[in-house]
């Protein structure tokens, strides 16, 4: 009750009606706080019995009762004096909704979902936040944060998708030309009626209102599951950042809230973040709602393909799945399909042999730069692996899980029939009798073949995440020994420490040893699989230990993680019994369902001829051609994996490796191009340069380009022969000072 | 608070319209762009009741052929004031009021302005706020009567905030 009471703080009551009446009680004494509406006293006419109340008109504080009960009332009398002290603690509108005044709503904190324009003091907020809070501790829920593009759903604004695709709703959102698709994830009705009663469920997109609310009438057509819980873009404060909107929405401290979502990069690197594998029905589109500045990646990430995958073990099967929905939505950046249209010519050709694919999920260095290479991550999730579909030999499971991605092809030839309206439409029956044979049994297949299972372990890992929390309450609670008062019942375990546990405790006893996983020449601790292993939990070998050898805190390696055989270390493996040899797919595959999986479904497979690789470009790509050599991407089945495993918080995506695509790789060329020419050029110019002398260099430039400092010399004298630039920027810097200083002589 | 008042509204017309029914199409254009619309000094304005007849001449706009029409007219306008009684719908319950229309006006009753028994129920759905008995709920749709308790007055809307802290407030069937 500090700041900004008003003005005049002292209000003097008056009686206004006219005739005698009589005060018979007081409601209130001095000192006690009054709202707007409070009863202050009753009075009665002074012939009558019938008593009426008189209401406060002002927020404030009694402050001196001037008439006594029993006191005679005239008009205009004087019955007290009420101070006045509203310190706005809600303002909606620039008003207070307490007292009715104008106030400044600078430093309140939205509170309300969609609705911006309430906003509340700090400590009203805390006070909302805490029956909140106490609400769902009474409940037994914790809140759930889901995202909707590529975790719950996959939108396209593809115009080529076909009706008659099963789960898929079309609508249109006013004002916006697009005729949007959504395709609802495999099981995701299962994961949110089961979650429902564990969790409060907000969405949170980075869509428009109308589209947030448009996904979540298909979603929930009653509203029982987000009822108003649903964040979009409009109520956003970040475009690139979810974080700072949800400490408003929970301003008390986000210890209760889990996020699923398939953006780490929205989260930086929150640890309560379930991280999800983005799921790609549409094969053209990516994350429609990527903020656009990260849209631009798409253009430059080339996506590499996965050539054949050949172990799809049956558990695991929706990683691999997944990987190929994606079909090409990389690569033909674009919306438009025409690379789908035509599935037989492989989309990306070139690329897709030049970024290795397990590569692709690199925690890449820090959060800085995480921003921006994140979306390459995403998009690379969206390979096209065309190519492995023509040539895949294990054709039932590649076909299948491909189909999906062939299918929007396929639709295209078919006259697309739009929803007109903004109605939802529901997804039309499985077969209308128009569409050909060939179309239904197209659309049998991708109903049969979108076998994403991903929410069905999604809902095991948040359950078990939600009981952990409610035994360490519990435990809490019992510790206090009583009916929780208040204050205990806020203290309360925090999911921030539950969720790394939980996920720590996966591979916990694991021994890890990567042997052509991670390409040699960066730093392995860098590794999205290397963070991967250990944030769930395993440890991390760089040389076999036996167990004979291992003694006191080391123990034996148990898994060696080989994207190929014949590797020293594999050899090595190969000896000792007892050592699991599996591909990275398989740690993939833990990570994704947060489940010991068992190994034999990985078995590291011997290299298969393959296309070579090394046809790629020419030296330029020299950094790639090296990964090549430690990672194989056409033969090892878990590239595939790799490309959208499910990962633990601590993988920041973005491989710097993807990061370079051809185009980067041709900038960097033309730099090298350049530079060698400036070199050339410039050496020539060396006569007309005025350095003046010093040691003398051979002239190497590191920035080729913008940092040729001396057009303006050249005009100056034609003296001097030397001139020394080693290169670095004392050198520019020394440089300049002399010219300076040799100007200041003239 | 309804009034009657008289008000000015300049209207600008197309060349193409100059001909015997000039004055209809004046006078519907005036509806159009009259009825329904908000200034902060008069307040919503509801219905034109008459218009009267156009005595000065329209003005020719230089160099564009168009035609400005000064007309005035008789109107019902509602103006909220601090401290009266209105009756609203409940559009939004949330946890911090409930967010009303009182026909064209937006207004709003915060959780503070409800009387302390009359609670908000999450769970219910759609969220509520009820009194234990059960015999009052506010959702939304409802009908509630509420006293305003100030206006925000901007050049072209209005906002109230509302208060149903006094006997006879409240729900109303």
């Amino acid at each position: 009750m500090t700041s900004s009471p008003t003005a005049d703080p002292l209000q003097v009551i008056k009686f206004s009606k006219s005739g005698p009446h009589e005060l018979v009680t007081w409601r209130v004494r001095e000192g006690d706080q009054l709202k707007i509406g409070t009863v202050l006293f009753e009075y009665k006419p002074a012939d009558k019995t019938k008593t009426s109340k008189f209401h406060s008109s002002n927020v404030g504080v009694m402050h001196k009762v001037v008439i006594p009960e029993g006191g005679q009332l005239t008009s205009s009398s004087v019955i007290c004096e009420i101070e006045k002290n509203c310190d706005h603690p809600e303002v909606v509108c620039g008003m207070c909704s307490h007292c009715g005044e104008a106030a400044s709503a600078d430093t309140g904190i939205p509170i309300v979902l969609g609705v911006p324009q309430i906003r509340v003091s700090k400590q009203l907020a805390g006070d909302l936040a805490n029956e909140d809070k106490l609400r769902l501790l009474r409940q037994k829920k914790l809140a759930l944060i889901v995202d909707l593009d590529q975790t719950l759903v996959h939108t396209s604004t593809d115009m080529n998708i076909k009706a008659g695709l099963p789960d898929v709703y079309g609508f249109r959102l006013k004002n916006y030309p697009h005729c949007y698709h959504a395709r609802l994830r495999p099981h995701v009705h299962e994961l949110l009626n089961k979650l429902s009663s564990l969790y409060e469920l907000y969405i949170f997109t980075m869509g428009t209102h109308c589209y947030a609310h448009t996904l979540s009438k298909i979603l929930d057509p009653q509203r029982k599951l987000f009822s108003q819980r649903i964040i979009s873009r409009d109520e956003c404060f970040d475009s690139r950042s979810k974080l700072p909107t949800i400490r408003s929405v929970f301003p008390c401290g986000d210890e209760m809230v889990a996020i699923i979502d398939d953006r780490e990069d929205m989260w930086a690197r929150c640890p309560n973040l379930v991280h999800v594998k983005p799921y790609i029905f549409f094969g053209s589109t990516g994350d429609i709602h990527a903020p656009e500045r990260m849209s631009h990646h798409v253009q430059e990430a080339h996506a590499p393909s996965l050539p054949t995958h050949l172990t799809p073990p049956v558990i695991i099967s929706p990683p691999v799945h997944s990987t190929h929905d994606p079909v090409d939505s990389k690569t033909d950046q674009d919306p438009p399909t025409e690379s789908d249209s035509d599935p037989v010519t492989p989309a990306p050709e070139p690329d897709e042999y030049i970024v290795p694919v397990p590569v692709v999920q690199q925690e890449a260095d820090d959060s800085v730069t995480d921003d921006k290479t994140a979306p390459i991550n995403e998009y690379e999730q969206l390979i096209p692996p065309l190519s492995s579909s023509s040539d895949s030999s294990d054709s039932s499971e590649a076909t299948n899980s491909s189909d999906s991605s062939s299918s929007p092809p396929a639709e295209s030839k078919n006259e697309t029939e739009l929803t007109p309206d903004t109605q939802i439409s529901p997804p039309p029956p499985p077969a209308p009798p128009k569409e050909t044979d060939e179309t239904q049994k197209e659309k049998a297949d991708t109903e049969i073949n979108d076998t994403d299972k991903f929410l069905l372990y999604l809902i095991t890992t948040l359950t078990k995440i939600h009981s952990m929390f409610y035994a360490k309450y519990s435990k809490i609670q019992a510790h206090h020994g009583y009916s929780p008062t208040r204050e205990q019942q806020l203290d309360t375990p925090d999911l921030k420490e539950i969720i790394p546990r939980l996920r720590h405790s996966v591979l916990k006893g694991a021994c890890l040893l990567f042997t052509g996983v991670i390409p040699t020449n960066r730093n392995p601790q860098e590794d999205p699989i290397w963070n991967t292993a250990r944030a769930f939990g395993a440890t991390i070998h760089s040389h076999i230990y036996t167990p004979q050898e291992s003694t006191g805190k080391l123990s034996p390696t148990t898994h060696v993680i080989a994207t190929k055989p014949g590797t020293n270390k594999y050899r090595e493996a190969v000896r000792i019994p007892g050592i699991h040899i599996v591909t990275p797919d398989w740690l993939w595959a833990c990570a994704e369902t947060w489940q010991w999986i068992d190994e034999k479904d990985y078995p590291v497979k011997v290299r298969r001829p393959s296309k070579d690789k090394l046809e790629i470009e020419d030296s330029e790509n020299a950094p790639f051609t090296s990964q090549m050599d430690t990672i194989d991407p056409p033969v090892t089945p878990l590239d595939i994996n790799l490309t959208n495993l499910p990962e633990g918080s601590e993988r920041v995506s973005t491989p710097d490796r993807i990061s370079f695509s051809l185009e980067d790789i041709n900038a960097m060329n033309e730099e090298v191009n350049l530079a060698i020419y400036d070199c050339t050029s410039s050496s020539s110019d060396n006569e007309l340069q005025d350095y003046p002398e010093g040691t003398a260099h051979s002239r190497k430039r590191k920035r080729p380009v913008a940092s040729e400092p001396t057009s303006d010399n050249t005009t100056e004298t034609g003296s001097s022969t030397d001139h020394e630039e080693t290169g670095g920027k004392f050198d520019d810097m020394a440089a300049m000072l002399e010219r300076e200083f040799e100007a200041d002589l003239v | 608070m309804f009034y009657k008042i008289i008000l000015d509204h300049e209207i600008l017309l197309h060349p193409k319209y100059f001909g015997p029914d000039i004055k209809e199409v004046m006078r519907k254009k005036l509806y159009s762009e009259v009825e329904g619309s908000c200034s902060g000094k008069y307040g919503f304005v509801i219905a034109v009741t008459r218009i009267f007849d156009n005595q000065e001449p329209g003005l020719l706009q230089p160099g564009r052929g168009f035609v400005v029409f000064k007309l005035k007219y008789e109107a019902v306008v509602f103006r909220p004031i601090k401290g009266e009684v209105l009756e609203a719908i409940v559009t939004q319950v949330n946890k911090v009021g409930l967010f009303t229309q009182i026909g064209p006006l937006n207004c709003f009753v915060s959780k503070h302005c409800i009387p302390t028994e009359v609670k908000f129920d999450q769970n219910t759905n759609p969220p509520c706020y009820r009194n234990d008995d059960g015999d009052t709920t506010i959702q939304e749709g409802s009908c509630i009567r509420l006293r305003i308790v100030g206006t925000r007055v901007n050049a072209m809307d209005i906002f109230a905030i509302g208060s149903l802290m006094e006997d006879y407030l409240g729900g109303i069937s």
